[in-house]
């Protein structure tokens, strides 16, 4: 079966004490048999590092085949939405990364709101990191859910570790939001989330390099899905998602590939 | 020998719920030796009969199970007491402390005096860490820095954030403080356990799954992925927790008359 994992890293961010070049989750999907991933910095362009997202672009035409490019972007940052759109335009980047935590800002936040917004005129995915920390819950989705019901938002970690039932419930009652499973440390939640909110709103994200993918996917191999639902939530999910993306803009044509 | 160094056993106030056999046919179907069995907060808030329960599960599968008491340090002098009853006349070996289901904080003065008096006793302590407020990683440093040579292992790595915020800060108390331990279970990336295991040797790090909070399995599979020397990781997977209890062995209290 032809696997995407669709949250992992690839930076060397001082700050954070974390060095992960491309090699490393590419040595890494190949220890867990995974074909591709989608990457991110773990650093916030423009802000923590102003060259994040030429960064991600050079790692993924190092690997065109293996990575799929997101960008990381502070949503306070006055040319955020520039960023964005130039990201997914001129350097083909398939969707969007916040994460609450590092950029001081919750889901509803109006500059979230914002920025997620840009993204869907797009039809680009927004990854948001979702967890325990206090402008990472899962209940403060429910605003930006109402406010872009036209995004496709993915909590990521399905709500940590204590808010695993919060990510589920906010996702039930909101049809354009998703969850991915990379981290979460309970599998018998996954299968509760997949049984409660069908297998095409889950995908398999692992947050490696630090995750190791291959204990994340065995994590999805323990609950014993049918070869069906383990088709959508290791590929065909996050597969059918990146196709639609759109990558022009009104009066505008892209630089480069 | 195997050793899983924290289960829990008993129905749960919180929801979850493990009964002795079905444990043992975990630990069986996982290939676990031995398993550390600790009480949950049971409906009545009464800890004394579940350390009974411990006790005459330990008795039954003496080969299988390790009792260690759960005790409220807030109960003071009958605390002290407690301690000294499931010692001394019950034979466990450990104290369990969690803050977080009890409902206090790790370094208020009952809990230090109750560690103090584990550690002259000569049992360890597990403490349910990580939790913000009531047990991070530095509030269990100062209490171990005020009951000094009392062994001390810390669940989910001393630390529960997503995000590895919070990682810092239990790798700041394992490097300030010699016997400061962690458990494996549910940590959030597992580079960060690599990264405690060249820092400061793998004998300070042991497989703990907290089942049933989380999956036995895929703990062991957690422990398994972790990028180290093969010589090394049957200390993690069980030597470290036999060790510990036979140094507990040796400089335990000689009851009085």
């Amino acid at each position: 079966m032809h696997i995407i994992d669709s949250h992992t890293h690839v930076d060397e961010y001082e700050a954070f004490g974390w060095f992960d070049p491309p090699e490393v989750i590419i040595e890494l999907l190949d220890e867990a048999g995974i074909e591709q991933a989608v990457v991110m910095t773990y650093a916030d362009a423009p802000v923590l590092k102003s060259d994040a997202l030429q960064y991600i672009h050079d790692a993924c035409k190092k690997y065109p085949d293996r990575l799929i490019p997101y960008a990381r972007i502070n949503p306070h940052a006055n040319n955020a939405a520039t960023l964005l759109e130039e990201a997914i335009v001129d350097l083909g980047m398939k969707g969007l990364k916040i994460h609450q935590e590092s950029v001081t800002a919750s889901a509803h936040h109006k500059a979230v709101v914002s920025l997620v917004k840009k993204a869907a005129v797009f039809n680009a995915p927004i990854l948001l990191h979702s967890g325990d920390e206090p402008l990472s819950l899962p209940q403060q989705f429910t605003r930006l859910a109402e406010e872009a019901p036209e995004a496709t938002i993915i909590l990521a970690h399905m709500g940590g570790y204590h808010h695993t039932d919060d990510a589920i419930l906010v996702c039930e009652k909101y049809d354009n939001l998703l969850v991915d499973t990379s981290a979460c440390p309970y599998p018998h939640k996954i299968k509760e989330a997949i049984e409660r909110l069908g297998a095409h709103r889950v995908l398999f994200g692992s947050d490696g390099p630090g995750c190791n993918p291959k204990l994340e996917l065995q994590k999805i191999r323990r609950i014993e899905l049918s070869e069906k639902k383990q088709q959508l939530v290791l590929h065909d999910n996050i597969m059918s998602i990146l196709e639609g993306v759109r990558h022009t803009a009104p009066g505008r044509r892209p630089h480069c590939s | 020998m195997l050793i899983d160094g924290f289960t829990m056993v008993g129905t749960s106030i919180n929801g979850y719920q493990l009964g002795a056999e079905e444990l043992l046919a975990s630990m069986s179907s996982n290939g676990v030796d031995k398993g550390v069995i600790v009480p949950v907060q049971p409906m009545t808030y009464r800890l004394e009969p579940q350390n009974e329960a411990v006790a005459v599960m330990q008795m039954r599968y003496p080969d299988r199970f390790i009792g260690f008491c759960r005790i409220d340090p807030r109960q003071g002098e009958y605390a002290i007491a407690e301690l000294w009853r499931c010692v001394l006349q019950l034979g466990l070996k450990g104290l369990v402390l969690h803050p977080m289901e009890e409902g206090y904080t790790i370094n208020d003065a009952p809990a230090i005096r109750l560690v103090r008096e584990a550690g002259s006793l000569g049992v360890p302590v597990i403490v349910a860490a990580g939790y913000p407020w009531v047990s991070h990683a530095l509030q269990i440093r100062s209490v171990a820095e005020q009951a000094e040579g009392t062994t001390i292992i810390m669940s989910h790595g001393g630390q529960i954030n997503i995000s590895g915020l919070a990682q810092a800060d239990a790798f700041l108390a394992l490097e300030t403080c010699n016997s400061l331990h962690i458990g494996t279970n549910g940590v959030y990336r597992q580079d960060f356990l690599e990264k405690c295991i060249d820092a400061f040797g793998p004998e300070r790090v042991l497989f703990t799954s907290m089942a049933p909070i989380f999956h036995q399995g895929f703990e062991l599979d957690r422990v398994r992925s972790i990028k180290m020397k093969e010589s090394d990781r049957g200390l993690v997977l069980g030597e470290n927790m036999t060790r510990i209890l036979e140094d507990s062995s040796r400089t335990a209290y000689e009851p009085r008359g």
